[in-house]
């Protein structure tokens, strides 16, 4: 089996069990009640229909925060990760009362200068490609995987992947391997529009874009061993929720737990208490991009936050640069989200989508704010800060929202898992 | 422009509009696909899907 038929196989699986599918409908909050969560709400993007749904149990598989920081290109939807996750899921568990954890870690990759993607970096570095910088030289610490990102930050790029040493029959498995895996389409067009061969041509790295990501980072919903987050009926799993570097084998099988845990629940529990008044006042705010004369566009809007996010949020950072977020934040949150316009359904949905996104741009803010250590080297470096510092840092950073202010809460929890020293 | 539609082969059957992740496709006036919203991922699902080969996906810069 080919990795990239995954989807079509669980599409299959999902058709051939006779799940009832709402597509193009994003969900947009799930019904809480701050204990227990009772289903979820949704618009199609297409139609405008708004959707409630009464579920005994809910399960959150929406992904990290794609667009967070801007992408060099400035082209908003030009990120590696799937740019359709916006923090749907970590906005919609924090605004129902759920604990979320990693906030302060953003995830960085070093990608193929602008076709943004590793191009399976780690795995071509273990078929010989050599790290070659600016002056033509081998890269001899390229095995340390933030190596990388630590010089192109630094300022020493630019940084290349040299082919050309390897022997014609390692260079066909990875054309085989590059050309035919994770979207092989953009990355063959990107190799033969610029005219690219890896026998011939060094390929340029550079840091692209940075972003929230449950699995292949370290920012999501707190989760149990049973996937089951803090609230009662709501469960997470795959790159919303909390269990860093889990990658895609960690989503199946978090997605299986998750599965299972909530279909246990569901034949144990009563059943949902739909609050309507919730739901009616869920209706009203996500239409209301829509019955403005005048107003902000959504992709205006994103593009403001997302420079902030890039300016002050992008590590290396300090506690002068996140207090300047912060009060970005503030002023985006009481004056511009208010303002958005949306034209038709589609636009709508990316107006809501903006509100996930400042949403997760507050938890990072608040939580990089909270950690006055640095932990994972580039993934939160503070320049003020710049040592890991186990005597007072071997915690968790959760966020909570306060039922009765609204207001962002930072606590902190032990990590229970005995950790080694330089591990 | 990301997604290149070959308006002779295209019969606006709408495959490439359902199997776009990021929705940006529609049928236009003459009931051929177009880019309608400038929000493409470059993934190349619509020159995959469709039945016509009516669509190429270009990448010349990932700036749109």
């Amino acid at each position: 089996m080919d990795g990239w038929n995954l989807k079509p196989i669980l599409a299959r699986e999902v058709t051939s069990r006779k799940i009832k599918v709402l597509n193009h409908t994003m969900a947009t909050s799930v019904i809480s009640d701050f204990k227990r969560v009772h289903g979820a709400t949704g618009l199609n993007v297409r139609t405008g229909e708004f959707i409630a749904c009464s579920a005994k149990a809910t399960i959150l598989t929406s992904g990290g925060c794609s667009r967070f920081g801007l992408p060099t290109s400035q082209y908003l939807f030009g990120t590696f990760d799937f740019p359709g996750n916006a923090g749907d899921g970590y906005a919609m568990a924090y605004r129902a009362g759920a604990d979320l954890a990693g906030f302060e870690y953003v995830q960085y990759w070093t990608e193929v200068k602008e076709l943004n993607t590793p191009l399976g970096k780690y795995y071509l570095d273990k078929l010989g490609v050599k790290d070659i910088d600016a002056s033509g030289k081998e890269i001899v610490d390229s095995d340390d995987p933030e190596y990388l990102v630590r010089l192109l930050l630094s300022g020493g790029g630019p940084v290349y992947e040299r082919f050309s040493h390897l022997p014609e029959e390692t260079l066909k498995k990875i054309e085989q391997i590059i050309f035919s895996s994770e979207r092989k389409l953009p990355i063959l067009s990107f190799f033969k529009e610029r005219g690219l061969d890896i026998r011939r041509d060094l390929i340029e790295y550079d840091f692209e874009d940075f972003c929230l990501c449950g699995g292949h980072g370290a920012s999501g919903v707190k989760i149990d061993s049973n996937a089951m987050t803090s609230l009662q009926g709501l469960y997470a799993a795959g790159d919303v929720a909390y269990v860093p570097w889990q990658m895609l084998t960690g989503a199946f099988v978090f997605g299986d737990i998750a599965g299972q845990s909530a279909a246990n629940y569901a034949k144990t529990c009563g059943g949902p208490e739909t609050n309507w008044d919730f739901v009616r006042k869920e209706e009203k705010k996500v239409f209301s991009p829509m019955n403005r004369s005048h107003g902000i566009k959504p992709s205006i809007f994103e593009f403001k936050l997302r420079r902030v996010i890039t300016q002050y949020l992008a590590p290396p950072r300090n506690e002068a640069k996140l207090r300047t977020a912060l009060r970005w934040i503030k002023r985006f949150k009481t004056e511009d989200i208010n303002q958005l316009k949306a034209d038709d359904w589609h636009e709508l949905g990316r107006a809501i989508e903006a509100e996930f996104i400042l949403d997760c741009a507050e938890m990072n803010a608040r939580s990089a704010l909270e950690r006055k250590e640095t932990r994972w080297d580039v993934h939160d470096y503070r320049s003020d800060y710049p040592e890991r510092d186990d005597k007072n840092w071997l915690k968790h950073v959760l966020i909570r929202i306060d039922p009765k202010t609204w207001e962002m809460t930072i606590l902190t929890s032990p990590v229970k898992r005995k950790i080694t020293s330089g591990v | 422009m990301s997604v290149e539609i070959d308006r002779d082969k295209c019969d606006g059957c709408g495959v490439c509009i359902e199997i776009c992740p990021t929705d940006v496709l529609r049928l236009d006036e003459d009931g051929k696909a177009r880019v309608k919203y400038d929000e493409c991922w470059y993934c190349g699902c619509c020159e995959l899907e469709c039945p016509r080969k009516a669509v190429k996906l270009r990448l010349p810069y990932l700036v749109s």
